[in-house]
């Protein structure tokens, strides 16, 4: 290209920035009064090219629907890197550890031990008797959701500890544990999922909120209005949470809304997720319960910091109640 | 919205939100550079899903001392374009059927706009007519950079080439389309 053409070219892509800028074609020729003539032309069909393709546009649930399959494909991503670290040299070490733990289990345990085990809280003579099911139970479930139920569970599970342990007024400090532990499960199984908890505390007056794909928040507020749709068991929900209710009783009040019924799950991921949500709300509620039941022990002076953890736990099953509805949606957005 | 780079990022450490973002930044764009070639609607929606899909996977590949990131996404779209295309070449030719264009599907759209997509169609398809007379890569910089909305280092990227050379390349194409375009556009375009 000639030296002339050079110019021009380059006028041209400078005056094409421009325009991308919010520039006019007239600001644009201004620029370069010498070669107008010869950029005019150009510049118009840029521009009625670029407003051709504006008119493209996919159908309206096309985008949307694509994130159900990419958060799929997440999922399985997950599942073939962790099928790849159970290596076979691995599964080998794995079930010597199994083989070892059950049989200390069955030696120095028994089954009637486990099961008496479960109702423990730490400190308990049979506490690490659960422990020890628990690590066991980790290692024999393969499955990628399988891990993900039971480590929903186990949350659950510290969830019940940390209120037992608050009613026995024991120190907050084993209560703080047993909460980072049911952080952890938390993690695990939302991870699992396809999705990510922030364990962030809320510098908003007690909203609880989440980054679904594709970046749409998801939120809970204290003060009645709520972002994002909340669907368990088919139903749409939405939260009120008077604050000052809140402080006196430690309750959340959760209303019906109109019944109205989204799109039916589809396939073993989406009922999970169902499941999950489902889960995570009852756990929410049997929580909020144990709180209202505590003994007048947990009116001491660790109040506070016990309280504290609570709140933690609150926010941690509401921010996966809202994970699992935002990767729901990715699949099957609303109607 | 957070620079791509810091997405790109995120999503390398594993979060599949800030994935969804870089999705969501660059999905219509995709879409608009495959509707460009394969036609608008369902065939375009699966072909930008298909290439979401492939970066997904690829994604612990790419690499920040490279091109763009926006230029390693539409390369994957341009080459999924092309391997499309040299398939519905062979099952054409399987089949003896009428030869598969894939420029027919243009127009092809679900709106229920009759009259704009009416109008979206005359302009789409004198567009689409002409492309089909410029070069190869002729056509390609005018879809990357106007149709895609690339800018001049990603489509660079995409191309492999320089950024000069992009630009002489963008000059000769839109002068290649005003000369195909003039008998039958609007006066302003063959002024």
């Amino acid at each position: 290209m000639s030296k002339d053409g050079m110019y021009v070219s380059d006028a041209l892509n400078d005056s094409l920035g421009l325009m991308a800028q919010g520039g006019t074609v007239e600001e644009c020729l201004a620029r370069y009064p010498d070669i107008a003539d010869e950029l005019a032309p150009l510049l118009h069909l840029a521009r009625q090219t670029q407003g051709v393709a504006e008119a493209m546009a996919p159908t309206p649930d096309a985008q949307r629907a694509g994130l159900g399959r990419i958060t799929d494909e997440w999922n399985a991503m997950q599942a073939r890197s962790r099928r790849q670290q159970r290596a076979p040299w691995r599964l080998l070490r794995r079930s010597r550890v199994l083989a070892v733990v059950a049989a200390l289990v069955l030696v120095f345990g028994g089954w009637t031990t486990a099961a008496a085990a479960q109702d423990t809280v730490p400190g308990d003579t049979l506490y690490p008797v659960k422990q020890t099911q628990e690590r066991v139970l980790l290692l024999v479930v393969f499955t990628h959701g399988g891990k993900a139920d039971l480590h929903a569970r186990l949350a659950e599970a510290r969830a019940v500890e940390a209120t037992k342990l608050a009613a026995q007024g024991s120190d907050p400090v084993a209560v703080d544990e047993v909460t980072d532990r049911m952080q952890e499960h938390m993690n695990e199984c939302v991870s699992l999922m396809g999705g990510e908890l922030s364990g962030k505390r809320s510098s908003d007056g007690g909203v609880v909120s989440v980054v679904g794909p594709g970046g749409r928040q998801y939120s809970l507020s204290p003060n009645t209005s709520v972002s994002g749709e909340i669907s368990i068991g088919g139903r749409e929900y939405v939260v009120s949470r008077d604050t000052s209710e809140y402080r006196a009783l430690g309750r959340s009040y959760w209303a019906e809304r109109e019944t109205r019924r989204l799109r039916p799950p589809r396939g073993e991921w989406s009922d999970r997720r169902a499941a999950m949500k489902e889960q995570f709300y009852q756990h929410f509620l049997q929580f909020q319960q144990g709180r209202g039941e505590l003994s007048p022990e947990f009116r001491s002076a660790h109040r506070d910091r016990i309280e504290a953890a609570f709140q933690r736990s609150e926010r941690l099953m509401l921010e996966a109640l809202l994970m699992m509805q935002a990767l729901e949606d990715a699949h099957h957005p609303p109607e | 919205m957070q620079d791509t780079e810091a997405l790109v990022r995120a999503a390398q450490e594993g979060n599949l939100a800030a994935f969804g973002q870089v999705y969501e930044a660059y999905y219509l764009r995709v879409y608009r550079y495959a509707a460009a070639r394969v036609g608008q609607g369902a065939e375009a929606e699966d072909v930008a899903q298909e290439v979401f899909l492939k970066a997904l996977n690829s994604l612990h590949k790419f690499k920040f001392s490279g091109p763009p990131f926006a230029a390693w996404l539409f390369r994957i779209a341009h080459n999924l374009i092309i391997d499309r295309a040299r398939h519905m070449k062979a099952a054409s030719a399987a089949t003896s059927g009428p030869p598969a264009d894939l420029d027919q599907a243009l127009g092809v759209a679900g709106d229920d706009n009759v009259e704009e997509q009416a109008l979206l169609s005359l302009d789409m398809e004198a567009l689409r007519e002409a492309l089909g007379k410029v070069t190869k890569l002729q056509r390609q910089v005018i879809e990357l950079r106007f149709i895609a909305g690339l800018s001049l280092a990603e489509t660079a990227g995409v191309m492999g080439r320089k950024e000069n050379a992009v630009k002489a390349l963008q000059h000769s194409a839109l002068g290649a389309l005003r000369r195909l375009l003039a008998p039958m556009a609007s006066p302003e375009v063959a002024t």
